[in-house]
C-alpha cells in the first residue's frame, strides 16, 4: 500500500504543514491555553518541555494520548524519546504515517 | 529502614532499595540535568553505601528503587520518609528518574499506594524547591494540593532556595487514583508493547 503522505509529492508540504498546525493545537489544548490570542501555529517557534515549564511529565503523557488518538499511530518508548519539542514531535510522527504504522 | 515493602504496577515496580544500588544510585544523582535541584549526594559507590547502612538503620525511612519490571533495568529512586505515626503522615521524594524514563507517572502512583495502602498513612507531602518547574507542574497535574512556601528551606551550592509543600490526603487519592492509574496502565504499553497485544 502506498503511503497517504507519499501518493501526491506536490501535497506533502501542505500535509506537513497542517500536521504541525494540529501538534500546536493539541498542545495549546494539554497545556490549558485556549487558541485566541494564540498566533498561527505557523508562525510559532518550536515549543519544547525545557522552554515551557508547564509541559510536565504528566501533560507530556496525556499529549502523547492526544496524538495516538488524533492521528491514528502507536507510539514507542524510543520514539518518544525524540519527541521532546514540537519538530521532535513532528519527525516522529512522519516516520510513524509514512511506515503505515496506524493502529 | 530495613523494609520489604515491594509493589507492583503495569510497566514498573518499587522494590527496597539494596546496597549493591550504590553505583546506580550515584550514577544517577550525578546527572547534572537530572540532579541539579538535589542534595549534593554521595562521591561515589563506597561512601553511597555507607550512607545505605545509616538509611537501613534509621526509623521512618523507606527508600525505593523503580525497576522496569519486564526488564529488570532500574529506572530510578524514590522515598517515603518523615513517617509519623500520630499524624499519620509522611513526606515522599528523592525522586529521580534517569533520563528519558517514561516511569514518572506510574512510580508517583506506586509511591502513593505504598504510602496509602501499605503504610495506612492519611496523607502524604512533598517539599519542592520554588524554582524547580517541572517538578511542581507535574505534581499541580497529579492533582496534589500546594499547601504552604517554606522560606529558604533548601540550601544548594550555598543557595538558600524557598520550597512549595503540597500534600495529597488519602480520600484525594482515592479519588484521583482511577484516572491517574488508568493513565498509567496506558502509558505502560509504551515500555511494554507486549501489553498493549494483552489487553486488545
Amino acid at each position: 500500500m502506498i503511503p497517504q503522505a507519499a501518493a501526491d509529492p506536490a501535497r506533502e508540504p501542505v500535509l506537513r504543514e497542517n500536521r504541525r498546525r494540529e501538534v500546536l493545537r493539541l498542545l495549546r489544548l494539554i497545556l490549558g491555553r485556549g487558541a485566541s490570542g494564540q498566533q498561527d501555529g505557523a508562525q510559532e517557534e518550536n515549543p519544547s518541555r525545557a522552554s515551557e515549564p508547564a509541559w510536565d511529565s504528566m501533560k507530556h503523557i496525556e499529549l502523547m494520548f492526544l496524538l495516538e488518538d488524533h492521528f491514528g499511530v502507536r507510539l514507542s518508548a524510543t520514539a518518544m524519546e525524540q519527541m521532546e519539542d514540537v519538530d521532535g514531535i513532528l519527525r516522529e510522527l512522519d516516520r510513524n504515517l509514512e511506515a503505515g504504522s496506524r493502529l | 529502614m530495613q523494609h520489604d515493602l515491594e509493589i507492583d504496577g503495569s510497566a514498573f515496580r518499587l522494590r527496597p532499595v539494596r546496597l549493591e544500588d550504590a553505583a546506580f544510585i550515584v550514577e544517577l544523582r550525578s546527572d547534572p540535568e537530572r540532579g541539579r535541584y538535589l542534595h549534593k549526594g554521595a562521591p561515589d559507590a563506597g561512601s553511597q553505601e555507607t550512607w545505605l547502612r545509616t538509611y537501613l538503620r534509621t526509623p521512618g525511612d523507606c527508600y525505593f528503587v523503580i525497576e522496569n519490571r519486564s526488564s529488570g533495568t532500574r529506572e530510578g529512586t524514590a522515598g517515603i520518609y518523615n513517617i509519623h505515626a500520630g499524624r499519620r503522615d509522611a513526606e515522599w521524594g528523592r525522586w529521580i528518574l534517569r533520563r528519558g524514563s517514561l516511569a514518572a507517572l506510574e512510580s508517583a502512583c506506586l509511591v502513593y499506594r505504598a504510602g496509602f495502602e501499605m503504610l495506612g498513612l492519611e496523607s502524604m507531602y512533598c517539599r519542592t524547591i520554588a524554582e524547580n518547574a517541572a517538578a511542581l507542574a507535574f505534581h499541580d497535574s497529579f492533582g496534589v494540593e500546594r499547601i504552604r512556601r517554606l522560606p529558604r528551606y533548601f540550601e544548594r551550592d550555598g543557595r538558600h532556595l524557598d520550597a512549595i509543600e503540597g500534600r495529597l490526603t488519602r480520600s484525594r487519592w482515592r479519588a484521583l487514583r482511577e484516572s491517574a492509574e488508568r493513565k498509567a496502565a496506558r502509558a505502560a504499553t509504551w515500555t511494554n508493547p507486549a501489553l498493549a497485544a494483552a489487553s486488545s
